[in-house]
């Protein structure tokens, strides 16, 4: 696009408006002007041209005899009477060889004439002066050549005056023009110009109250009626969408405070729990100290006097007990790793799996299990925890590959983006449909009979794991083994 | 020599400005050039033959004497000087008589040619031309000698 083009995209609509009326007119007159300039000259040429023609013919027809007698005297003569025509400059004759014959030329100038005759034509203009030269014949057959050179500065002179004229005219009509767009303007672009003026009042202040005045029927009062309906409805939203906002802050802070009530009687409620819960199992340890004691000497001083069917249901008594205490020592430690924050330090993993591993083998030393600890394995973490966790996950692999042949158990490491440490086994797996059971309290995905436990386990874990920022996650499938994933960030 | 190749053109041109009657063009077929003494043009003359003048074609006649004029049907007649004798007489219908000696036309010539200032120029005799029924051109008569 040309500077111009844009230089009058971005013009105020009222000087779009002038400009463009203006340039149609000057368009307009200065095709009038150039067409009339045009005409007048065709006219002038046209007319001169038959003067110039008819009075060629008239002179070579009186030079006839002259030229061909070869009387230069007589034809000088003949083209002497140019002389009445002011406008005629010059006139020759050329004789048949188109050699210069006789000459006329005005007094008061010096006319280039030429010693050898010009072509024969229609006239020529140019230098302030018209030339023609026409063939002399006498009855068809042609005897020599005329030669008129005229004088057109007058006419120039007329078409410069003329021209003089038509820009005197041109400048009162563009004035005058001026004038009138100017108020045309006023009318047509008034309304817009005020529109837009209100538009850009109304974009600063952000009055909405604001209102155009309608002045025409015309489409300037359609828009002015569409922007009012606008502003009408801008205004009704605007109200509208104040309302709600200030609704939604109310039940925002309804909410908050809701929100910090009941996270206060959470939080009550939780720490009462846990000491109840403490306190429970704290407290039930005495009385199954006593039932698992008192039933031990039952069992060993008293066997003789008890049958089989007696010393049986003693040792049911004693299982039960003891496993009643496991469950209690599982509760106590759940209970402890929720109360306690962790205590991050640097901790050897690697060396922490080893040492974990070890105490397996001793427990079970029929087993045979291959454990593949990775080395480096290292996490900022509370050590004792974490120790708690792999206990718990690499004791559940254990107790899960049991019914292995050759049972294997795999502590590493993945890295992706952020390390991902996990334990793998081959053991008995689990369906993926309960694994959101996983990590809740008590809930077991095995019968007692199948693997002993007491479902506390993997809670407690995954209670390290988030106490740490942490998360947890298995991926399993029965009998194909299973994998916990966790990370430590 | 130059002298009468001017003077053949002039014959030429003499045939082409001065018309003869009606009756005498529609008789012949031919323009019918004749000169007395014909020698001293030399081969000036020659250009003229077959030349045509007012539609006819120019044949020319080299005379002895011009009583030979009539027999030959001539529509122009030259005499050199020195050859004109007696026997041109009073105008003849439809014949230019044309001549170059002094007196030609007091002894009843119509053209006479004359030497002026080292130029050929010419002198007519109207009434003459009149009598013969030639009607010369009011051009050719501008050129003339005036007497």
């Amino acid at each position: 696009m040309s500077p111009l083009v844009q230089g009058f995209r971005n013009l105020p609509l009222r000087w779009k408006t002038i400009v463009s009326m203006l340039g149609v007119t000057t368009i307009s007159l200065m095709l009038v002007g150039a067409g009339q300039l045009v005409r007048e000259r065709q006219g002038f040429e046209r007319q001169m041209e038959q003067r110039l023609t008819l009075l060629a013919d008239v002179i070579g027809l009186n030079s006839t005899a002259a030229l061909a007698f070869n009387d230069a005297a007589a034809a000088t003569e003949v083209l002497g009477a140019l002389a009445s025509d002011e406008h005629i400059m010059a006139g020759a004759l050329y004789d048949t060889r188109d050699l210069l014959f006789a000459r006329y030329v005005r007094s008061d100038i010096e006319a280039p004439l030429l010693d050898t005759a010009p072509n024969v034509g229609r006239p020529t203009f140019g230098g302030g002066m018209a030339a023609i030269t026409r063939t002399v014949k006498y009855r068809g057959q042609p005897v020599g050549k005329v030669h008129l050179l005229a004088d057109t500065t007058e006419w120039s002179n007329t078409l410069w005056d003329y021209a003089a004229v038509a820009a005197v005219l041109f400048v009162v009509v563009l004035t005058i023009g001026l004038f009138v767009s100017i108020w045309l303007q006023r009318l047509i672009t008034g309304p817009i110009i005020d529109l837009a003026q209100l538009a850009r009042r109304i974009g600063q202040e952000r009055d909405f109250s604001r209102r155009a005045v309608k002045r025409s029927d015309d489409e300037m009062g359609v828009l002015v009626d569409g922007f009012n309906d606008m502003l009408d409805e801008i205004g009704k939203g605007r109200a509208e969408i104040e309302h709600g906002r200030d609704e939604l802050r109310k039940l925002n802070e309804q909410l908050e405070r809701r929100v910090v009530e009941r996270t206060a009687q959470l939080e009550a409620a939780n720490k009462e729990l846990e000491a109840f819960s403490y306190s429970v199992s704290h407290d039930l340890r005495a009385p199954l100290r006593s039932i698992d004691g008192f039933s031990r000497v039952l069992l060993d001083e008293h066997s003789a006097t008890l049958n089989a069917d007696g010393r049986d249901s003693l040792e049911r008594v004693r299982r039960a007990a003891q496993r009643m205490g496991m469950l209690i020592d599982d509760l106590l430690k759940l209970a402890r790793v929720t109360r306690v924050e962790p205590n991050r330090e640097e901790v050897d993993l690697s060396m922490l799996g080893r040492e974990i591993a070890v105490a397996l083998q001793n427990q079970d030393p029929d087993r045979r299990a291959q454990i593949v600890v990775a080395p480096g394995l290292r996490a900022h973490a509370d050590a004792r925890l974490l120790r708690i966790a792999l206990e718990n996950l690499l004791g559940n692999a254990w107790k899960f590959t049991g019914q292995r042949k050759e049972a294997r158990i795999e502590l590493g490491m993945t890295t992706n983006s952020a390390p991902v440490y996990f334990v793998r086994d081959n053991g008995a797996g689990f369906d993926m449909a309960y694994a959101n059971k996983l990590f809740a309290p008590f809930q077991r995905l095995h019968s007692v009979e199948e693997f002993p436990g007491t479902g506390i386990g993997l809670a407690t874990v995954q209670r390290i794991i988030s106490k740490h920022g942490g998360r947890i996650w298995a991926e399993s499938a029965v009998d194909k083994g299973t994998a916990f994933f966790f990370t430590l960030p | 020599m130059l002298e009468y190749q001017v003077k053949a053109s002039y014959l030429y041109n003499f045939a082409r400005f001065i018309t003869w009657p009606e009756d005498v063009v529609a008789r012949q077929g031919n323009f019918n050039l004749c000169i007395v003494g014909a020698e001293r043009f030399g081969s000036a003359l020659d250009a003229l033959a077959g030349e045509r003048v007012n539609g006819q074609t120019i044949a020319l006649h080299r005379l002895e004497q011009a009583g030979q004029a009539r027999a030959n049907r001539c529509h122009l007649l030259f005499i050199a000087s020195g050859r004109d004798g007696t026997a041109t007489g009073g105008p003849e219908r439809g014949l230019l008589t044309i001549g170059e000696t002094p007196g030609f036309l007091e002894r009843g010539g119509i053209i006479n040619l004359v030497e002026v200032n080292g130029r050929i120029r010419f002198e007519i005799r109207q009434p003459a031309a009149r009598q013969a029924g030639l009607v010369v051109s009011s051009q050719l008569l501008g050129l003339a000698i005036q007497r």
